[in-house]
């Protein structure tokens, strides 16, 4: 195969840590420190009245928002990737070198 | 590309060396390509047909008499209830204002059907991709299901479709491989990113 080795800008490298980086904070990151901090499960325990006898460390709130903001980072990358290649049309093949292919 | 002959022991198989540089790291692999195309189209099958499906089986009043039609109604202002405050806030508006609700109504079997066509047949399959993820970015936190952990269906839906979208699934057995070859798209090669 071809070598695809291409140079990305600071906008692709923010994409990638940040995006990236957001999703596995709320998913891995505090799922461990969930695991074993307090109750184990994402959710609130309730006892058979239907009360909460447990909540987890890290709320739906906190967690949800976090890997929201993370899938938001790539949705905006998407977008800018659509429109920085309408602007300059030549970066499209240089930059991504997935010349279409059979 | 070239031909490996894995340890001597005569097995050829074709095999693709990528090499580039993660985040300044620099990254050399070796990969099937016959695999690797397989496994992309398997992929943008079985995510095309679970969308075809979902938008399908809200149409389904139209030949079953039983079937209801789709209302979204119920999920937004009762099923959203364990979301993010600020998502929960804006589905139930959304839900309870008629207008909005009678556009989700219409919006999600049609477009969770034409993103599964797109995907299916690998035609826009970049632009499919993109608002497959975007509606399930809302099941996944609407819904909240999250009684599993968060690494649940739907965020494993949105990965999915952000693959198919670096891949360019649409151009290996899809309508885009053909598409991405036409002079329009050579001349206008942004039009790639909704292709490909």
């Amino acid at each position: 195969m071809s070598n695809t080795d291409t140079e990305l800008g600071p906008v692709d490298t923010f994409a990638m840590v940040v995006g990236g980086g957001l999703v596995l904070l709320g998913t891995v990151v505090l799922g461990l420190l969930d695991t074993f901090i307090g109750n184990p499960y994402p959710l609130p325990v309730l006892n058979e009245a239907g009360e909460v006898v447990a909540s987890p460390t890290f709320s739906v709130e906190i967690r949800g928002t976090i890997i929201a903001l993370g899938l938001a980072v790539f949705a905006l990358y998407a977008v800018y990737k659509l429109f920085a290649a309408i602007v300059s049309p030549e970066t499209v093949a240089t930059a991504e070198g997935d010349v279409p292919t059979r | 590309m070239r031909l490996d002959d894995q340890e001597g022991l005569g097995v050829r198989q074709m095999v693709d060396t990528l090499e580039t540089t993660l985040l300044g790291r620099p990254v050399r692999f070796e990969l099937s390509g016959p695999w690797t195309s397989y496994m992309v189209v398997f992929t943008r099958l079985l995510v095309g047909w679970w969308f075809v499906y979902a938008g399908l089986e809200k149409y389904a009043n139209l030949w079953y008499a039983p079937a209801e039609a789709f209302d979204a109604s119920g999920w937004l202002l009762h099923g959203t209830a364990g979301a993010p405050g600020w998502l929960h806030g804006f589905l139930v508006w959304a839900g309870s204002t008629g207008w909005l609700l009678a556009a989700t109504n219409y919006a999600i079997p049609l477009g969770e059907l034409l993103i599964g066509l797109g995907v299916l047949f690998g035609f826009a399959t970049r632009l499919a991709a993109f608002f497959g993820a975007f509606l399930l970015f809302f099941f996944y936190l609407g819904s909240a299901d999250f009684t599993n952990g968060y690494v649940n269906g739907n965020l494993l839906g949105i990965i999915l479709f952000m693959q198919l979208i670096v891949f360019g699934a649409g151009r290996i057995w899809g309508v885009d491989g053909y598409l991405e070859r036409t002079g329009f798209v050579r001349n206008h090669p942004w039009t790639r990113y909704l292709l490909g």
